[in-house]
């Protein structure tokens, strides 16, 4: 789970995708940095959901409900309540976790494709519900994030979030990417670290045994439910980030398709990898924003069915996404550079294959 | 320790009125035909099973009141009979899910990495010392999907060792494996249980290993007891002989 090839690989590949994430801003308008903004909150809300449904083996199909309870509560908190910005994400955090661990509950009971169901209704009843409170949500019309002002045009008191650069030569559109990309590198240190530890292992021991995660001491109700809370408030901190970003949040930016989307971006990525739901995200993201606007006229409505072709395709050819792909290859390549085949077929009792340097049997068990 | 054990599914009796005890630090066997009840037993003290009456006690306390992921932290540790250890991690991390009741961090601590740092070594240094002394420490980095099914048998074992456990139950620990293979297991138990200070409960169907390492040994048939002792009373218990020549029913 935590060894990924040789440690230069990691490093050198590391070193490349900084240096691209710290370039993008300077190569591109301002309208794709703020996509590339977008792709991001995405990219946070998809890693909540991959601690919950790629390490933990509980499926969601209500994430999008949470990202948009994170956007809302942003949202009310910078309108209404005159919050910091950047303070925000933490109570859309904290208010997520709650959700998280309520909606949680019944996964006590159920698992697979039926909590998937009830999930289900949950990303269903969040446009519904913003609608119903209204006087708080601003209902079908939606709700600007605004701040009261001294300098606001026309003399009005309160005009929209802004992203006034500190730094000269720094756009309004870079300082805010730079923003969020810290945002999100927390974000995903903050699963990492959650993954490689003992909690991360327990949640991996529920996912694919549950009896023997038992019997070792884990307490596999509170760890599905922490774990529900914990990907909620992640998925919540995405929402206040979009909220943030978009300056506007609207009840058909959180409908039951951003569930799926998320799902998608965790599949396609890699569920179960750390920053597989980063790869998915921007995969889904370059197609539905950069490719599908570029299609010749009379393919344009045909989007959704290309993207849905190409899935199929990736699931025959790569069943566990791009980066649980490109994991295998590299055990794959270990595995033959160390002598040994990969181990699924190495004799049957005897030897314990693997590195192939060192033979061994049951026999020198004993031997020690 | 056992006693009096009884677990209906329906009609169905797999545990009857099931009572026998063992001492500390003793190595001892259950053994009987299949459908004995034997690995359900496993599963009522770690609690898998319901039991419907009677009690398990483990020094002086009742396990039946206990919650499931308790049993570890008592020092209750078990292997499967069908294996049960997690294929998406590596075998080093395999064990160290074992040493989960020995251990400490939650979601809090671990997202902040560095008061867990400490521990993650420990755990992991303690978990490599039991993989060599298992002879499986150069499979550590490895993940557990495509090993050999002996070795995943010793890699359960591994784990159930990282829980520091007092009494150790077995299930079938040489199932699949070869006749010297065999032997070699059973005098690997005997040592472990005297290096790590352990008691022991084992499910075996290999007899000569049962025979040769065993200080006491429990039969049992449909559920119930039929004898109890040591190696040679067994043997020749009448009782015992019928039930594994299927002449008493």
């Amino acid at each position: 789970m935590t060894s990924t090839g040789p440690r230069w690989v990691r490093y050198a590949s590391g070193a490349v995708m900084a240096v691209v994430l710290v370039a993008l801003p300077f190569m591109f308008p301002a309208f794709r940095v703020n996509q590339f903004v977008t792709w991001m909150c995405l990219a946070v809300a998809a890693a909540g959901l991959n601690l919950l449904t790629g390490f933990n083996g509980q499926i969601s199909v209500g994430h999008g409900a949470l990202y948009g309870l994170g956007a809302y509560t942003a949202a009310i908190l910078v309108t209404d309540s005159g919050w910091p910005m950047l303070a925000t994400p933490v109570a859309a955090a904290a208010v997520c976790f709650v959700a998280g661990v309520v909606i949680g509950l019944p996964a006590l009971r159920i698992k697979g494709l039926y909590l998937a169901l009830v999930t289900l209704a949950v990303a269903t009843l969040f446009p519904a519900l913003v609608e119903q409170f209204s006087s708080l949500t601003g209902g079908s019309s939606g709700l600007s994030l605004v701040v009261p002002q001294d300098d606001c045009p026309r003399g009005r008191p309160e005009c929209p979030v802004r992203w006034e650069s500190p730094i000269d030569g720094l756009a309004s559109d870079q300082w805010r990417y730079f923003v969020f990309l810290a945002v999100t590198v927390v974000m995903f240190i903050v699963v990492a670290n959650i993954v490689r530890s003992r909690t991360g292992r327990s949640l991996v021991a529920i996912r694919d045994n549950e009896v023997a995660a038992e019997a070792s001491g884990v307490n596999v109700s509170r760890a599905k439910i922490l774990t529900f809370g914990t990907s909620a408030a992640i998925a919540g901190v995405g929402g206040a980030m979009l909220a943030l970003n978009n300056g506007r949040v609207n009840p058909t930016s959180f409908t039951l398709l951003v569930s799926i989307y998320l799902l998608v971006a965790v599949v396609v990525g890699g569920a179960a990898t750390i920053v597989g739901p980063a790869v998915g995200t921007v995969v889904a993201g370059l197609f539905n924003d950069v490719i599908a606007p570029e299609l010749p006229g009379r393919f344009e409505n045909a989007a959704p069915v290309i993207l849905g072709v190409l899935l199929v395709i990736q699931m025959l050819l790569a069943p566990n996404g791009i980066v649980g792909q490109i994991r295998d290859l590299q055990a794959r390549i270990a595995a033959r550079r160390h002598g040994g085949d990969p181990g699924g077929q190495t004799g049957h009792l005897a030897t314990p294959g693997g590195t192939g340097t060192e033979p061994e049997d049951l026999g020198s068990a004993s031997g020690t | 320790m056992v006693d009096n054990v009884g677990v209906h599914f329906g009609g169905v009796s797999a545990l009857d009125g099931l009572s026998f005890s063992i001492e500390e630090g003793q190595l001892a066997a259950l053994i009987g035909p299949n459908g004995a009840g034997k690995t359900t037993l496993f599963n009522v003290v770690s609690r898998i099973y319901e039991a419907s009456e009677g009690a398990v006690t483990f020094d002086g306390r009742d396990l039946l009141a206990m919650p499931a992921h308790s049993i570890a932290e008592l020092g209750v540790g078990r292997t499967f009979q069908n294996l049960a250890l997690v294929p998406g991690l590596t075998v080093l991390e395999n064990v160290m899910v074992g040493a989960h009741s020995r251990s400490s961090g939650g979601f809090w601590s671990a997202i902040l990495r560095f008061p867990q740092a400490a521990e993650e070594r420990r755990v992991a240094t303690r978990a490599h010392e039991i993989l060599e002394r298992l002879s499986l420490d150069h499979l550590a980095g490895r993940p557990c999907a495509g090993l050999p099914y002996g070795t995943l048998k010793r890699i359960e074992f591994a784990r159930a060792l990282a829980g520091k456990p007092r009494l150790l139950m077995l299930d079938e620990p040489a199932s699949g494996l070869t006749h010297g293979e065999v032997d070699e297991l059973g005098a690997l138990i005997r040592q472990i249980r005297d290096e790590f200070d352990l008691t022991v409960l084992l499910v075996e169907h290999h007899m000569s290993m049962v025979m040769a390492i065993s200080e006491k040994i429990v039969v049992m048939d449909l559920g119930t007891k039929i004898a109890e002792g040591d190696p040679a009373a067994v043997r020749d218990d009448p009782a015992v002989i019928s039930a594994y020549l299927g002449a008493s029913t």
